[in-house]
């Protein structure tokens, strides 16, 4: 059933060929989608108004496939295919042109529809010369746009004038939402925190971003420096100022970067786990091995475009035999969905590959942390999990003075009871002073955030400017 | 071809993104009957190339259909580094005075696979148009 009011998908999924052909999927943002779909369909040399309208006409087809459930609600496990034969053209890992990717990066939430409607337009169109349809013609666009028109105008043109554009569709999982008017310097506020602590961890891997020392909701110099070079990296326009655009992008890197260093983190439970097959696995299994191999796969389809992202929940079910079968057509393995030895040692050389390459050589270089131990810490509570949780609660208050420093013993005595009510109180989250999961997360979020701010790799500038008697915090930490 | 597009390519590994430094990446043109190089460059800490100025033809050849002129230039990169898959992306397209921006989503070698063994290839065809 299609939901009540369209959305813009954070991924969409791409058949590489006819939906009946035996093809890769490929997962990719929406806004890439686009991108790839736009520069794949017209010349990046027309005129502003056709390639507007273009655009507009290829997301409103898009998103209408996604809305109506096209592909996936007659057991495709797709949302739309990359055959110009049933949709629009998409090329794995082709070139986007700049102008074209600035264009998306603004209007990728935006659709035609027709008014009274709900629905996104189906928006058809077809080249114009060798082939005539009912809706755009892509040459008559530029032709029209030659002659002055403009986008609507271009869009009515060819679709009729009962339709209206839709603008700021709401975006799927988004969880924080671009404020609405562009953050510059001066401004003041908590997405301004938010902007903060993005540009900091995401310059852990992208060191030519300079950090921002003070994450303290002020867009001041520093921080409008940051934003500077993030841009001129993703080749957004270079001004200082987040607008929609570098908004979503900044929302986009850190999302990513976050889940790749939770699925490290969560590796930490393998560590010890034997990696050495298991015995045939299949559909209904459930239990360790399974993990084990769930693990594997979610590490390959962060790496791998046409390997998917699954869920490591011990429960070899739909998902999992479809990740297993994805592995297996890209390797070419006979195609079981049940992971036998060839199988299972193939995933484990990727994984290994992936690990060795990435998460070892240091390429990953998000704070590492814990995994929540699984149960409450509380007074009376022994162990290395207390002492890590007085470790991060610790450099926290590096940054935030009124969380007095615990002496991480590993007990968890009434200090730290009392820190983690500070902790809970800044955050706003019910004051137990019992660390629960909710609050673990917390802090463990919190923690990489200021981490990712006091902690600048050996060339990148640190954010202020270095002068005679300056010392580094930690040291005069460590030495007390 | 008397126009000039600019190439900028960038490389990265995984959906989180993580830039390559030390990508080396060359550009060959389609052009010559011998395929000579035009260009060859490293990736910086971001993973990217500097503007790399590649030969194109006039801007107005693209602006209207069926005129038998050609509407931008081919060119073939390949992307090597020791730890990564090599990249090849054959027939990008250069426009000129646009930007065309090339990322490359390496693949980390698997254990025991050594370097230039596979080849992932993605070959760019021409718009519909």
């Amino acid at each position: 059933m299609p939901s009540i009011r369209p959305y813009v998908p954070t991924y969409i999924t791409v058949h590489l060929g006819a939906p009946d052909e035996n093809a890769e999927n490929v997962t990719v943002t929406f806004q890439d989608y686009i991108k790839n779909v736009a520069s794949s369909e017209i010349y990046p040399t027309w005129s502003t108004a056709a390639i507007y309208a273009n655009i507009y006409a290829q997301i409103s087809y898009a998103l209408n496939r996604v809305y109506t459930e096209y592909y996936r609600s007659r057991g495709y496990n797709f949302d739309i295919t990359s055959s110009t034969a049933y949709d629009q053209k998409f090329i794995k890992g082709r070139t986007i042109f700049e102008n074209i990717s600035n264009i998306v990066d603004n209007i990728f939430n935006e659709y035609i529809r027709r008014i009274g409607f709900v629905e996104p337009l189906a928006a058809k169109y077809c080249n114009g010369t060798t082939v005539t349809c009912e809706g755009l013609s892509q040459w008559g666009s530029e032709n029209l746009a030659q002659e002055g028109y403009g986008t609507i105008d271009i869009l009515k043109y060819y679709y009729g004038d009962n339709i209206e554009l839709v603008v700021d569709a709401p975006i799927q999982d988004i969880v924080n939402s671009y404020p609405g008017t562009p953050l510059s310097e001066g401004s003041v506020g908590e997405d301004v925190v938010i902007i903060q602590s993005e540009l900091n961890l995401i310059s852990q891997n992208y060191p030519a971003i300079p950090k921002i020392r003070n994450r303290d909701g002020v867009f001041g110099p520093e921080t409008r420096r940051a934003v500077e070079k993030f841009q001129e990296i993703f080749n957004l326009t270079p001004d200082g100022v987040v607008g929609k655009a570098t908004w979503y992008r900044l929302v986009s890197l850190y999302t990513g970067i976050k889940r790749l260093s939770e699925l490290n983190s969560k590796g930490q439970q393998f560590y010890g786990v034997s990696f050495s097959y298991p015995d045939a696995i299949s559909i209904d299994d459930r239990g360790e091995k399974v993990e084990t191999a769930q693990f594997m796969l979610s590490v390959i389809g962060e790496f791998y475009s046409n390997s998917p992202v699954i869920a490591v929940d011990g429960i070899f079910g739909p998902e999992t035999q479809n990740a297993v079968e994805a592995f297996q057509r890209n390797n070419n393995l006979p195609v079981t969905g049940v992971i036998d030895a060839s199988t299972w040692d193939a995933m484990y050389r990727q994984y290994i590959g992936i690990v060795d390459t990435v998460m070892t050589s240091g390429r990953l270089n998000t704070p590492e942390v814990r995994a929540f131990p699984g149960s409450t810490l509380s007074i009376g509570s022994r162990g290395d999990d207390v002492r890590a949780v007085q470790d991060y609660l610790n450099a926290i208050s590096l940054s935030y003075p009124r969380i007095r420093p615990v002496t991480p013993t590993g007990y968890f005595g009434e200090n730290t009871q009392n820190a983690v009510r500070e902790f809970q109180q800044l955050e706003g989250i019910a004051q137990t002073g019992s660390v629960n999961e909710e609050t673990y997360n917390a802090i463990t979020e919190l923690y990489r955030e200021v981490i990712s701010g006091q902690n600048s790799l050996p060339s990148q500038f640190p954010g202020v400017p270095l002068k005679l008697g300056d010392r580094d915090a930690f040291v005069d930490e460590r030495s007390v | 071809m008397d126009g000039k597009g600019t190439l900028i390519v960038q490389v990265y590994t995984g959906i989180a993104q993580l830039p390559i430094k030390n990508a080396v990446v060359t550009v060959t043109s389609k052009a010559e009957e011998n395929t000579n190089l035009t260009s060859l460059r490293y990736t910086d800490s971001s993973g990217r190339t500097p503007q790399i100025e590649l030969s194109s033809p006039p801007f107005s050849n693209s602006l209207t259909p069926d005129n038998n002129l050609p509407a931008f230039a081919s060119y073939d990169v390949r992307i090597d580094h020791p730890e990564f898959e090599t990249a090849l992306v054959n027939d990008v397209q250069l426009f000129s005075e646009r930007i065309t921006l090339l990322p490359v989503e390496m693949i980390p070698l698997a254990e025991n696979e050594k370097s230039g063994e596979k080849i992932d290839i993605t070959n760019i065809t021409n718009q519909n148009l």
